[in-house]
């Protein structure tokens, strides 16, 4: 017994030092921002923005939000959200450190919370959230509910975020596909959002990642995942300009039924020549 | 000695051997080809370096073992070729840039080795790489310097595999502190000091390598290339580009190093500790070190520049200090456990503040809007009747149903799936096939017709099969009575379903499984066989 123990912590000992990671400097982000009332609702409950910075190309922060809650109450709530999130990362001094966007979106959380412990008529109101930040070649996300980041590098399109739906812990489980879980009934169903309750956690990157030239990052609320595929959106990302893309993401969405709000930010990097 | 023929030379340790193909020093095996992009064995550079196997391949470059033909001794070459922006074509020696904005910041980064190698030349130190000579060739430049014998002080702790004890630690770092020293004291900065980058030759005797990341700590950084770093061992302020880097950053992947030696755990990446650390405080990993030691590498491996010892000499003081005073009470520096704080961090020191980390970011307020706060009509989708919206001005050539997924102009055809179809299709063959090879000339041919002649007629006298053992009951050439609805209704005989008739193993062949005895075999008075299938026989009054 003794013997095997020794062996265990032995075992766990000096493995190969990670690969150095190159961190790229010489780059700009484009962005485009589009969001749509769809076509049949009364208001537009999502909220979303980007923020740049006046003197340097290099730092960006977009946030996308999608609210729930009767009597406007989706909008007041995702309001929230993106302004607390984004008045947070204002003041910090620390970029692109995934701390600073979990302490952003529990202030959030807090004071969306506290708000519909306030307002009677509000009461279950919430947002989802997701937000990216990138600075000095490094990128970090933030993120709550069902809004998505996605990526595309190399000609491969990667969801950054998971869910924090019912099908997508169902899907985890293998209980059904995930042509099954577009389908589903209850593909709507949140398991955690800002606001609903005191306490939440907050996924984000594990460290920040390096950014390269030519990657294209894509934030968008469930108005648009629900209704256009991943292929569609992938081919309607590659080879445009970000406004060209967010225009053809929204119209797309909207031919296909566009029954939800939709908001899209493209984000991509380009060169600085 | 002279060498005669360079066949005999070892690429893997360029020792001599007459061997056919694996080494007998060095176990390298001769008939191993080497990777894609690197100069093939044998070439010859500058007309007095035979390249052999690669010593290894970092960020910016290779580093090949190679025999000095006029000196007849080992040296180590290392060749700039950073894979991201230049390759090898195949079979050739030159090295090509992949695009012209590549090759521009390629031969910037020539300049910055041939500086590095510039740098390298200055020092003459034990424990610092020696350079030989630098050379330009094949569209890129080549670094000759000291080969040295031994392992990388990473390849030395896996095979140890055991955590190094405080004067082990010192032996091997306080030379190499040294070192550094020297180096700083040029006015340059190592930072990638990492266990990588550490050599032990003879398992004693350590030197600094690869100075790729060095720079001077007075130039100005007027192109931003690319940052290269090691998670773990990098200080906070080589994320950013806009720093200014003192001795402490190597002062502090000094530390992140002897932590790693004695506790065998790599330091957390700088940038998940600037909030909460989560960094484990040496005391609490390994209790067995002397608290002025431990002390000491925390206080390097702090998060911030001006926290750390500023100097070479003020960090190697204090690892080797001997404390005369009793030690103070010990006390945690870091916060124990992670509390989530719901007020912004305080402000940093200056440091960091002067590295223009603090964002101004301004909202964009260039939203598109989409037309769908127009107007919108309903339809029903043809093929599947579900509701969609269509908007104003959209036809419908330019929708989709968000059902179906069809457009509604599309002809309404019943789309089968292709498996069903092609089922249907082999079933429908099967039976034509059938039909006709049972109608055609074969059933004419009389050994066919006497076989298949009984069958037909209710005989099952000719049945294959073995275990049958025809009731007496049953007479070959009259319908069966007893048998009623539970097969195709005989010509002639009214259907009429016995009171306990058991349907269980109706039309089934003689060879299904039987629902009511298994393994199957026809039972008196229970199974009977009529026309080729079974049918079973009920056991009540009517018998």
């Amino acid at each position: 017994m003794h013997l095997f123990t020794l062996l265990a912590k032995t075992l766990k000992r000096f493995k190969t030092t990670d690969q150095p990671m190159t961190i790229i400097q010489d780059y700009v982000i484009s962005v485009a921002l589009a969001s749509d009332i769809g076509c049949q609702r009364q208001n537009n409950e999502d909220a979303l923005q980007y923020l740049a910075s006046s003197t340097d190309p290099r730092t960006g922060l977009a946030i996308v939000a999608d609210g729930m809650g009767g009597h406007k109450a989706g909008e007041v709530a995702s309001q929230e959200a993106v302004s607390v999130i984004a008045r947070h990362c204002q003041d910090g001094y620390f970029l692109t450190l995934p701390q600073t966007l979990v302490t952003a979106f529990q202030e959030a959380n807090q004071k969306i919370n506290n708000y519909a412990n306030e307002h009677f008529e509000c009461r279950g109101m919430g947002t989802t959230a997701t937000a990216l930040m990138i600075s000095n070649g490094l990128g970090c996300y933030g993120h709550v509910g069902d809004t998505r980041l996605y990526r595309i590098r190399d000609g491969q399109m990667e969801q950054l975020t998971q869910d924090h739906t019912l099908v997508a812990q169902m899907q985890e489980y293998g209980m059904i596909t995930k042509e099954q879980a577009r389908i589903h009934p209850k593909k709507n169903i949140l398991t955690n959002a800002l606001g609903t309750n005191p306490d939440i956690l907050v996924d984000t990157s594990d460290a920040p990642f390096p950014i390269r030239i030519g990657d294209i990052y894509l934030l968008c609320s469930d108005g648009l995942v629900d209704k256009v595929t991943d292929e569609e959106m992938m081919l309607m990302l590659t080879d445009n300009s970000p406004e060209q893309a967010c225009k053809l993401l929204v119209d797309a969405a909207l031919d296909n039924g566009g029954n939800d709000n939709i908001s899209v930010i493209v984000l991509v990097i380009q060169n600085k020549h | 000695m002279v060498i005669k023929d360079l066949d005999d030379l070892c690429m893997g340790c360029m020792s001599i051997n007459k061997t056919a193909s694996v080494c007998p020093e060095c176990g390298f095996d001769k008939n191993t080809p080497p990777s894609a992009f690197v100069l093939p064995y044998q070439t010859i550079l500058n007309k007095k370096f035979l390249i052999g196997r690669v010593l290894g391949k970092g960020g910016f470059g290779i580093t090949y073992l190679a025999w000095d033909l006029v000196l007849q001794t080992a040296v180590a070459i290392k060749e700039y070729m950073p894979s991201t922006l230049v390759g090898r074509e195949n079979k050739r020696l030159a090295i090509v840039a992949h695009s012209p904005e590549d090759q521009t910041e390629f031969e910037y980064g020539l300049k910055q080795f041939l500086q590095e190698a510039r740098t390298l030349a200055q020092f003459s130190h034990a424990n610092v790489v020696r350079v030989r000579e630098f050379f330009p060739a094949n569209n890129t430049a080549y670094l000759v310097m000291d080969y040295y014998r031994g392992v990388s002080l990473q390849q030395f702790l896996q095979q140890k595999n055991q955590k190094l004890t405080e004067e082990e630690a010192l032996k091997i770092m306080l030379p190499v502190l040294n070192g550094l020293g020297q180096v700083h004291k040029k006015g340059f900065l190592h930072r990638d000091i990492k266990p990588d980058n550490i050599y032990l030759v003879d398992k004693e005797h350590p030197v600094l390598l690869d100075f790729g990341a060095a720079r001077s700590a007075f130039s100005q950084k007027s192109l931003s290339l690319s940052v290269i770093l090691t998670p773990g061992f990098a200080p906070f302020e080589q994320y950013l580009s806009r720093s200014h880097f003192t001795p402490s950053t190597d002062i502090y992947s000094v530390a992140a190093t002897i932590y790693y030696m004695v506790s065998g755990v790599k330091p957390h990446e700088a940038t998940a500790r600037l909030q909460n650390d989560p960094m484990k405080h040496l005391e609490v990993l390994e209790p067995g070190l002397s608290p002025q030691f431990t002390k000491s590498i925390m206080l390097a491996l702090e998060v911030y520049p001006e926290k750390r010892p500023q100097t070479i000499e003020e960090f190697e003081k204090q690892l080797t200090e001997k404390a005369a005073a009793p030690p103070p009470p010990f006390v945690m520096p870091h916060a124990p456990a992670y509390k989530p704080a719901h007020k912004a961090a305080p402000p940093p020191p200056s440091s960091l503040e002067s590295a223009g980390l603090q964002l101004d970011l301004a909202p964009l307020d260039n939203t598109y809007q989409g037309a769908g706060s127009g107007k919108y009509e309903t339809y029903y989708c043809p093929h599947c009747q579900t509701k969609n919206l269509i908007r104003e001005g959209k036809t419908f050539a330019d929708v989709k149903c968000i059902k179906c997924r069809r457009s509604p102009n599309e002809k309404t055809k019943k789309r089968l799936p292709l498996v069903t179809s092609l089922k249907i299709g082999a079933v429908i063959l099967v039976l034509l096939v059938a039909y006709r090879f049972i109608t055609s000339e074969v059933l004419t041919n009389p050994t066919v017709q006497s076989l298949v002649g009984p069958l037909l007629s209710d005989s099952g006298g000719n049945s294959p099969a073995p275990y049958y053992n025809p009731p007496e009951t049953v007479r070959p050439s009259a319908p069966p009575t007893r048998v009623g609805q539970l097969l195709p209704p005989v010509e002639g005989l009214p259907r009429v379903a016995p009171p306990f008739a058991i349907t269980a193993c109706e039309g089934k062949s003689v060879h299904d499984k039987c629902v009511a005895n298994s393994p199957r075999r026809t039972l008196a008075g229970i199974c009977e066989e009529v026309r080729g299938r079974l049918a079973c026989i009920p056991s009540g009054p009517d018998h």
